[in-house]
Parts: C-alpha cells; structure tokens; sequence
C-alpha cells in the first residue's frame, strides 16, 4: 500500500509540475451543414495549440480525431475549446462523429 | 444514417456493458444480492440526462474545458471505485468480509460516474439526429442494433467469466479489473492533457500499423482496456502504475489465501 501510495504522490507532483499557462496560438474551425470551414489547418510542428470550434448548425457535432486522440462535443450554436499537439509533422485526420460522411478535415503539421 | 447512429451507440454501450459484467460478478462472487443495481442504473441514467441538458454551461466552465474536467472527474471516480474494489476483494481471503452497503455502494459510485459520461453523449448524438425527421427511422434501427450488440457482448463476457474455474476466474477478474482502471486513468490524462491542465509530448509510440484504433479489434480492445495507438509517455506511466497496484493486491490476495503472511508461509 505505502509504495501504491508513494507512486500517486510522485506522480501527482509531476503532474502538476507539468501545468504550463504559457499563451497558446490559437486557430479556429467553423461547422455549417455538417462541413468544417476550413477542412484544413495547418499548425507548427512541437507546439501545443488552441482549436476553438464554432458550431453554426442547429445540432450538436462531436470533435473527433484517432490520430490527435482528441473527442470533444460542440454544442448546436456553440463553440468549443480544446488543444492539441504537440505533433511531430504529418497529417492528422479529424471528423465529427455524428455526421462522419461530410463533416471531415486534416490537421497538417509542419 | 443506420450504421453511423449503430456505431456510436455500441461504442458508449460496449464500455459500459464490459465494465457491468465485471461488477456484477465480482458482486456475486463476493456473495451479495444485485438489489442495488436497479438504482445504480437509474441514477446513472439520471445524471446523463442532466449532463446533456446542461452541456452549454459545462463547456464553458472553467474557460471552455468544462466537459473534459467533468469527463477527466468521472473516469477518476471509476479508477478510485475499482482500486477500491481490488483492495476490499484482497482482505476477503482473510476471511473478512465487508459491509454489503460500503462494498455495493463503491459498486453503483462506479457504474453510476461509468454510466454518466457513456450515455450523456449517446442521449447528446440521439437528440441531435433524431431533430432530423427524414432519418429519425434509421436512428432508431441503428441505436437499437447498436444496444442489442453491446449488452449481447456484455452478456457474453459476463457468462465466460461465470463459467471459468475459481483460481483462473480470480485471476481473470483482478486482470480486467487492473486493465480497466488503467484505461480509465489514462483517458482522464488524456482529457486534462486535452484541457491544457496537463503538458502532454509527442506520442511514445504509434502501434496505429499493428492494430488500428479504427477496427473491430482495435475498438474491442478500447472498451476493455482503453487502448489507444498514440499513447504519451504519462499516459504509459499512469497506465503501468495502475497495473502495478492492482497486480499488488493480487499478491496480497493470494498471499493471504491460507491464512498467513506470504512471508510465513515458507517459514521455518
């Protein structure tokens, strides 16, 4: 028990000792009819960025990327936040998990 | 239409359905009634419903990383249940058993955080597709297939488990109950890695070639064990540190089998 515990403390001041508030370069996506406006980003490769989602139709949509490991749910004339990254260069599919036909696009990291 | 509202169902049912086999028979095993389950599930249920009707304001709590804290909270409250779980099933060899309102209340704290973040986002895609009446059909067909299958899979892993012989269904049991929890504390680093709460680096590895995330396999291996292709390097050390623990209690629970020490039982 005592090294279970050692182990959460160790980690947990690691954890924390991780938390960065360094200014994110933000980038923002737009959702109308189930398509994302741009359907391509491009980011810098090693940096952690900012992607606010903003959802122009009338339901809601669901972020999602396998290859980003990010899923976030924007709401029906919401907007979303969240970060990615950071990514070695490549290109990154996402898609929206409820329109996942249409709603399609590509982080590009260079 | 069909097959996207399938897909999305049977994902949140799958990892819902794995996680109740497992209770319900470390439950039974441990000589309790399912008389709290009923409520378990409907508090579950509950508390989903309220989560998509407030998920403008959780978004947007704490600067927009709302659903990822909440989300990140629950699945902790998962991994402290099971840890719980593990650690109480360890002293039961000892011949102590514990009281059956703690020992099913950290049961229905688990499946209730479970069922809270699964169905929120099925009740939060249900209402979205179903506002479409052209396809409402196709919704419907899909999301009842989609549950037909899960709970079919869960069924099916519960009555294996049943049918395993006692030492190798003890060792089953602590070995899902180690991969679950560790699939957990890693999606929760993966949501405060995703808040900006956590730091996160380049991914420790990419096993996206060997098993994709996107296959039957790959998404069979999620639900059960919270695999992923492109783990960081904390989510791998909060994922070993899980298995370790509950590899521990394990020890522990053998070690105590006949009644002694581990230590004692070589003695002199």
């Amino acid at each position: 028990m005592s090294i279970t515990r050692l182990g959460l403390v160790l980690l947990m001041g690691w954890g924390f000792s991780l938390v960065s508030h360094a200014a994110r370069p933000t980038y923002e996506l737009e959702l109308k009819n189930h398509l994302f406006h741009p359907d391509e980003i491009e980011i810098p490769a090693n940096t952690k960025v900012r992607l606010i989602i903003r959802n122009r139709d009338d339901s809601s949509e669901e972020f999602e990327s396998y290859e980003l490991n990010r899923e976030k749910i924007v709401g029906a004339r919401h907007k979303a936040t969240l970060f990615i990254g950071p990514l070695s260069p490549g290109v990154y599919p996402f898609f929206g998990e409820f329109n996942p036909k249409t709603a399609q696009g590509r982080i590009i990291v260079k | 239409m069909l097959l996207t509202s399938l897909i999305i169902v049977l994902r949140e049912v799958l990892e819902a359905a794995v996680l109740l086999s497992l209770l319900l028979l470390i439950c039974r095993r441990m000589g309790y009634s399912l008389t709290w389950l009923p409520g378990a599930l409907a508090l579950g249920a509950l508390f989903a419903w309220g989560y998509s009707l407030n998920l403008e304001a959780i978004t947007d709590w704490q600067e927009g990383v709302g659903q990822e804290l909440l989300n990140a909270g629950l699945e902790l409250l998962v991994v402290i249940g099971l840890f719980t779980v593990a650690w109480v099933s360890s002293f039961r060899s000892a011949g102590l058993q514990p009281r059956y309102m703690a020992f099913t209340g950290i049961l229905a704290m688990v499946i209730i955080a479970a069922l809270t973040q699964e169905l929120a986002e099925l009740l939060i895609y249900l209402d979205s597709a179903l506002s479409v009446i052209n396809s409402r059909g196709a919704v419907l067909a899909g999301a009842t297939m989609g549950m037909g299958i899960g709970f079919s899979l869960g069924v099916l892993l519960y009555v294996f488990l049943s049918s395993l012989q006692n030492q190798t269904q003890k060792l089953m049991l602590f070995f899902l109950l180690a991969l679950s929890s560790a699939g957990k504390a890693s999606q929760a680093m993966g949501f405060l890695m995703q808040a900006d709460w956590l730091e996160s680096s380049l991914p420790l590895w990419n096993s996206a070639d060997l098993l994709s995330e996107r296959s039957v396999a790959g998404e069979i291996l999620y639900a059960i064990m919270g695999y992923e292709a492109t783990p960081t390097a904390g989510q791998v050390v909060v994922y070993v540190i899980c298995l370790v623990s509950v590899s521990i209690l394990y020890g522990r629970f053998r070690g105590l089998r006949h009644g002694l020490p581990r230590g004692e039982r070589h003695g002199e």
